[in-house]
């Protein structure tokens, strides 16, 4: 065998490998492993630092680009005039889209009602009190149903610190396109200011748990904020306890 | 950057085409992912960084102002989004409570084994990393690319705008360099 063999089967050690040779390659390395003694043991070498490469890094699979692009398609498309969203730190929040373990009952948060409402599309429903939620699983709409099933999903890792309640409420409807409202004029009155600092940090919590974590924050003592989900949307608003 | 490339990106920015965007993804994800992976050692916690990194790319695009650079605008939306979530890590180890993603680095090795083969592993881990981080950029990058990003030689091609050829014998330098390094006493 000449040093031009020797050479080429030296190339495409890695290749064979990978199973990138076709093959005419494989025939021809194959052969030359057979029959070169020195090359056989390269071969030996080069190997074990390949299996010890694929034993210690795990490799993220082919559907990867995939993962990432369904995703992204949770978010919505960009804006061209952003508002400035400072001192926020999210690690994975896209990872909304994932999640589904366990659900503590988004019922919970639905026992609100729109006291001052300000927005015709958002009617007062009649009777509302904390203890009375407004309705079941079995009679609500599709897109209702929707936004239910995405404030179920979990967040693996969210910090906000010192970052203003609207910006927050903003940041919170791009990454989970979801459509969220804000009653502003109740909160306002109930002492929810806008610029109201919101300092949270959460690891696997639901999106409704950290929505409601939000709010907390955002109480001022008086009339306590609460979201409910009516018409496809987040609608977030003061609630009026029962009498 | 490729002319084709360009054009998604001019598309995605001025017309928030998502498909485009999609295909950037396709295009650039692997090697951002392996890139991130050989930073941090952690490949959960890289697929978690290159989706924030593009959700983030994905919401300021109107930013970038020449198409160009979207690769190098990319990194740098990746290294800040590595360093964000790097301080979050620092503030809960002064805390004093491990991570999940710490500890998964571990657990990902070989949760089989006994704790000093663990410990082995993770400092064979630690090593081969270090050995690649140092390697010379030809050869760290189509290493990096295959073995912990797992493209295939098409892909790598591709993405390094280099022939077959080449990367074949890039890839074998390469093992022969990483072999000779490990082989040396640490």
């Amino acid at each position: 065998m000449n040093t031009t063999e020797h050479i080429w089967f030296s190339d495409h050690i890695t290749a064979h490998l990978a199973g990138e040779l076709n093959d005419d390659e494989q025939s021809q390395f194959q052969s030359h492993l057979k029959n070169c003694t020195s090359c056989a043991e390269e071969f030996s070498q080069i190997k074990r630092m390949d299996d010890t490469m694929r034993n210690l890094f795990i490799a993220p699979g082919n559907d990867f680009e995939q993962r990432v692009i369904s995703r992204l398609r949770l978010s919505d498309p960009p804006r061209h005039r952003l508002k400035p969203i400072k001192k926020i730190v999210i690690a994975a929040t896209a990872a909304i889209a994932l999640g589904g373990l366990g659900y503590a009952g988004m019922k919970y948060f639905e026992y609100g009602r729109f006291p001052t409402a300000v927005d015709a599309d958002y009617p007062l429903p009649e009777k509302t009190t904390l203890s009375q939620p407004q309705r079941t699983a079995t009679t609500e709409p599709a897109e209702n149903q929707k936004i239910e099933a995405k404030l179920q999903h979990k967040l693996p890792e969210v910090h906000f610190d010192k970052v203003a309640l609207e910006d927050v409420i903003s940041f919170l409807r791009d990454v989970s396109s979801c459509d969220i409202k804000v009653d502003w004029r109740a909160l306002q009155a109930a002492g929810i200011t806008k610029d109201k600092p919101i300092t949270v940090q959460t690891r696997d919590a639901t999106f409704a748990q950290v929505l409601q974590k939000i709010l907390d924050q955002a109480d001022n003592g008086g009339a306590k904020a609460i979201f409910t989900v009516k018409d496809g949307a987040i609608v977030i608003t003061v609630a009026t306890t029962a009498p | 950057m490729t002319d084709g490339e360009e054009s998604l990106v001019i598309r995605s920015r001025d017309n928030a085409d998502r498909e485009a965007f999609e295909q950037l993804v396709r295009q650039t994800a692997r090697s951002l992912f392996a890139k991130l992976f050989l930073q941090i050692g952690d490949a959960h916690r890289a697929e978690d960084l290159v989706q924030e990194t593009y959700l983030r790319a994905w919401q300021n695009l109107s930013k970038l102002s020449d198409a160009k650079n979207f690769r190098a605008w990319l990194s740098a939306i990746a290294q800040a989004v590595l360093v964000d979530a790097t301080r979050w890590d620092s503030r809960k180890k002064r805390k004093g409570t491990a991570t999940k993603d710490e500890l998964k680095i571990s657990e990902a090795i070989d949760p089989a084994a006994s704790p000093t083969d663990s410990i082995d592993r993770q400092e064979q881990h630690e090593r081969l990393l270090t050995i690649l981080r140092n390697l010379p950029s030809e050869y760290r990058d189509v290493l990096t690319l295959h073995y912990l990003g797992g493209a295939d030689y098409q892909t790598i091609s591709r993405q390094l705008g280099i022939s077959n050829g080449s990367l074949r014998g890039l890839l074998n330098r390469g093992m022969k360099l990483l072999r000779e390094q490990i082989a040396r006493p640490s």
